[in-house]
């Protein structure tokens, strides 16, 4: 490769990348993000804080029920019109039992009766059960769990099949975290070269700079520097989400967050990842090389495609050994998301990995080229946009 | 440096923007590209440096022994018409990724700047956001941004543009200095009292055709209709006194010892002296040239394409 392209190219990959790389806003989003992290994962602390203990008055008999943060009050029958009189003051509510039915009353309709209701409802069942008077073996009996045996047939080799299930339930979750950091990665794509390309075009930078640069080198250093800042806001929110389970984990469970990803698993997501962004960002680049303004022009909505694969893989995150999970993972502009979510969840065979990949680079070869051309040809139109029919024929000739 | 440019055309659908132009630039000398918004001075300049290419015609660059269909890269700068740079950079980020781009080391580009800066005065805004300086300093950041590498040759296209008349004059002086150097430029501008004070050729273009090319002579050959003479004698001489020189429009003060008045460009100024010697103690005789402006003025409404267009 010619040395004076790539260190051109490295150049305006680097300035692209500075461009739009502001330590503040970074230190910014990153405490932001800590912060909404800590609220969440301190909620039910934060909470436990703010709710106030319920009191309420119970005229049943027998045993009173048992719910957190409520007080229940066992009065008897005559003390119910004095007890109906201090509600809203003495107690938040009354409860009256009457064989299997119950009222509750209150002064006004409010969110802890919602979640009262339905253990109210289970305390009730439990009466009616003890009402049975059943043995204990009766009792038993009912209270028996039944377990659903999982005989898999394709994975002899697994002893334990809860122990499988479970792994492929946190695969899941690994791939949908996977195509939402794709889902961040190509939004901030489409948002910086829409900007840096329009940006350009409307400062006039570009007449100038056409006179030191190739449109090639131009158009590369730009995919490449918007790809450097989608891959960073991706890593930067991956690692945050990280950090986030794990202390809700620590918290919860205690120990880190067991990742049911190996380090091949994580390569391979990784290059379908950044050759997946070089390929959105081209036709970012190619969409946008075609608007003069992107005020008035109707093309800025078009540039809202390269989200559309995405969104059509999170249709296969568990169920990634169906047919269009098969198909998605090889056609060349859906595999960068599909893929990976093929290779976290199922086994792939080798000739369908590489297929893929071959098919990918070709892409994006292509659509490199093409996002040049359409740039070339969009500057000097000088005022005007080139219309689909021009664009069809570059995309032709290309 | 050396450029041929023959019979060049250049057609934007309907609209032919360069019309068979042809002109030649020599190296180290500067020529100016005058003309009316519209003439084809940008689309030409395009041409030149390979943004576009020429339907027809002909671009030959002689440049080391070399030949060369359009400017070769890094051998020229170029101050395009339509010009900006990142509003939301340093003045230092905006010329250092100019200079890398260029292939220049990084002492090199900030010698340059150290150098650049301080002739243009800008030295103290170095670390200012471009967005944060007027239009006339954002002005001599882009003509820095086209010198910053030292190119044999530099195009300008309207380089005195949104400069006050004393940054004017800066930068007209800077051009100079450039000439003396032996780098050739080639420039387009409407404030004719500089261009004429600067360049040592013209051409002038109306609607993507040459009406005038040369140096300041040739044009004055190529457009006046009549040149214009003031001449003074020292004692009063009645105007009937010459009434044999061919001469028209004659005025004279009311004294009687001052004339002025145009000649055909056929009749010799020799022979009109010793004649005008014989009515009179004859102090001055002076040929006034008509100012650039004007011939620019009159040549481009006169000229055919201009008549075509109103027809």
């Amino acid at each position: 490769m010619n040395k004076n392209y790539l260190n051109r190219v490295t150049r305006v990959a680097t300035f692209e990348f500075l461009r739009f790389f502001k330590w503040k806003q970074e230190l910014l989003t990153v405490g932001l993000m800590s912060a909404g992290f800590l609220v969440a994962i301190l909620w039910p602390v934060i909470m436990a804080f703010f709710d106030s203990e319920q009191r309420i008055a119970v005229f049943a008999e027998g045993a009173l029920p048992e719910v957190e943060s409520v007080e229940f009050v066992s009065l008897p029958p005559p003390n119910l019109r004095l007890a109906l009189s201090e509600i809203g003051d003495e107690y938040d509510a009354v409860l009256v039992v009457d064989d299997f039915s119950m009222v509750l009353h209150v002064e006004k309709s409010s969110a802890w009766q919602d979640s009262l209701r339905p253990q109210l409802r289970d305390w009730m069942q439990s009466r009616k059960f003890d009402a049975l008077e059943l043995n204990e073996e009766q009792r038993e009996f009912y209270h028996q769990d039944i377990p659903i045996e999982m005989l898999y047939t394709s994975r002899v080799d697994d002893e334990d099949a809860e122990a499988a299930e479970t792994e492929r339930r946190g695969r899941g979750l690994i791939t949908g975290g996977i195509l939402l950091l794709l889902f961040i990665g190509v939004v901030n794509g489409f948002a910086l070269m829409m900007s840096s390309i329009t940006q350009e075009k409307m400062t006039r930078v570009t007449e100038q700079l056409l006179t030191l640069l190739h449109p090639q080198e131009w158009m590369d250093g730009k995919i490449l520097g918007v790809t450097m800042h989608s891959v960073k806001s991706m890593a930067l929110t991956g690692g945050l989400l990280l950090l986030l389970l794990n202390g809700m984990h620590m918290a919860m469970v205690g120990g880190f967050m067991p990742l049911p990803l190996s380090f091949l698993v994580f390569l391979n997501t990784l290059f379908f990842l950044i050759i997946g962004l070089l390929l959105v960002n081209s036709v970012l680049a190619g969409f946008a090389a075609t608007i003069d303004d992107p005020n008035h022009s109707s093309r800025s909505t078009v540039m809202f495609i390269p989200i559309i694969p995405v969104l059509i893989s999170f249709s296969i995150v568990g169920e990634a050994d169906s047919g269009l999970a098969t198909f998605l993972s090889i056609f060349p502009l859906t595999s960068f998301a599909a893929m990976p979510i093929r290779v976290a969840e199922v086994g792939v065979p080798w000739w369908q990995w590489v297929i893929s990949v071959a098919l990918m680079l070709a892409t994006l070869y292509w659509l490199r080229k093409l996002a040049a051309r359409l740039f070339r040809q969009g500057i000097t139109m000088y005022g005007k946009e080139p219309s689909w029919k021009d664009i069809w024929r570059i995309i032709m000739n290309t | 440096m050396q450029i041929q440019i023959s019979n060049l055309i250049k057609e934007y659908a309907t609209l032919r923007a360069v019309d068979n132009v042809s002109f030649e630039v020599r190296e180290g000398g500067i020529i100016a590209l005058l003309g009316p918004n519209g003439a084809g001075k940008s689309s030409l300049v395009r041409m030149l440096v390979g943004l576009t290419h020429p339907d027809s015609g002909n671009i030959k660059v002689t440049y080391q022994g070399q030949v060369y269909p359009h400017l070769p890269d890094g051998t020229f700068g170029y101050l395009p018409e339509d010009r900006g740079l990142y509003q939301d950079r340093t003045l230092k980020q905006n010329l250092m990724y100019i200079g890398q781009l260029r292939g220049l080391d990084k002492k090199v580009i900030q010698q340059q700047l150290d150098h650049w800066l301080e002739r243009f005065e800008l030295t103290e805004r170095a670390n200012e956001h471009l967005k944060q300086l007027s239009k006339g300093n954002q002005q001599k950041i882009q003509l820095i941004a086209t010198l910053l590498h030292r190119p044999p040759m530099v195009i300008l296209d309207e380089p005195f543009s949104g400069l006050d008349p004393v940054n004017q004059e800066h930068v007209l002086t800077v051009l100079k200095e450039l000439k003396a150097e032996g780098v050739t430029i080639l420039l387009s501008a409407h404030q004719m009292d500089l261009v004429e004070r600067l360049a040592d050729e013209f051409v002038l273009m109306n609607c993507g055709q040459v009406i005038a090319s040369g140096p300041i002579d040739a044009i004055h050959e190529q457009l006046a209709d009549n040149q214009q003479i003031h001449f003074s004698f020292a004692a009063p001489v009645a105007a009937e006194a010459l009434a044999a020189l061919p001469l028209t429009q004659l005025t004279h003060n009311d004294a009687g010892t001052h004339f002025s008045a145009e000649v055909a460009l056929t009749e010799s100024l020799q022979s009109l002296l010793q004649q005008a010697s014989l009515c009179g103690p004859l102090q001055e005789f002076r040929r006034y040239r008509q100012p650039l402006h004007d011939l620019y003025l009159s040549a481009v409404r006169n000229s055919a394409a201009t008549q075509e267009i109103r027809k």
